[in-house]
């Protein structure tokens, strides 16, 4: 196997431990790998948590996805999708995904509330991604207060 | 802050894993995945929420089905 591609998933895993041991992620931590066609067997695939995805300490969920090449001894996630989703409903989701249209669907783009419309985003990881959303949700600080618990009813 | 346990559930993906999650995907949005393989190079899946997922699971099961045959 590539030690890239295996140091990576050592990444991976040492994240879901921090996020564990913080006590922000709990119970099973669920990552599936897989092999793609499209890339040489143990130079990358996909790595997913999903159905189950990823429980946090509040009972909101966390699907992973990512498609992951290396690439000049580099990492290249080509695709990912990350879907934080909170119990009421509201949830944020990033993706990178091949595009035709990219002013409808920007290659990096992310959802908010509704699967529509597709939002430019920044490229993101999965340890953006998690950082985010404990600075976000999980801490206790003035800011977080001011987010977690607030209701929301729309119509666009 | 409580810690309530966790563990690392860490492994490969069985055929039968990929087969069971792309019939979810199948019975949600009324069509097989080839069907929704095709639409996506069209361009015509925005609402199907897991496109990106859903895309790599066929990838994926091309594999454990390719090796499945070779067996």
């Amino acid at each position: 196997m590539s030690a890239i591609y295996a140091e990576y998933k050592k990444h991976i895993r040492a994240l879901l431990t921090e996020y564990g041991r913080d006590g922000i992620l709990q119970g099973a931590i669920p990552v599936r790998f897989s092999h793609v066609e499209s890339i040489p067997q143990d130079e990358g695939g996909i790595i997913r948590a999903r159905d189950p995805d990823l429980v946090f300490r509040d009972g909101a969920k966390l699907a992973l996805y990512e498609k992951v090449q290396v690439v000049n001894n580099e990492i290249h996630l080509l695709n990912y999708s990350y879907h934080y989703e909170r119990p009421n409903g509201y949830f944020f989701r990033y993706e990178r995904e091949d595009t035709t249209d990219t002013l409808r669907k920007p290659e990096y783009h992310m959802h908010v509330i509704f699967d529509l419309p597709h939002f430019v985003a920044p490229p993101v990881n999965l340890e953006i991604i998690l950082k985010m959303i404990a600075v976000n949700f999980y801490s206790q600080d003035i800011y977080s207060r001011q987010i977690v618990g607030h209701a929301i009813n729309l119509t666009v | 802050m409580v810690a309530t346990g966790f563990y690392i559930d860490e492994r490969d993906m069985t055929l039968e894993e990929v087969v069971e999650a792309l019939k979810k995907y199948e019975r949600k949005y009324g069509m097989t995945s080839k069907e929704f393989y095709e639409k996506w190079k069209k361009g015509e899946t925005y609402l199907v929420s897991e496109s990106v997922d859903w895309r790599g699971l066929f990838e994926a099961y091309q594999v454990l089905n390719g090796q499945n045959h070779k067996k």
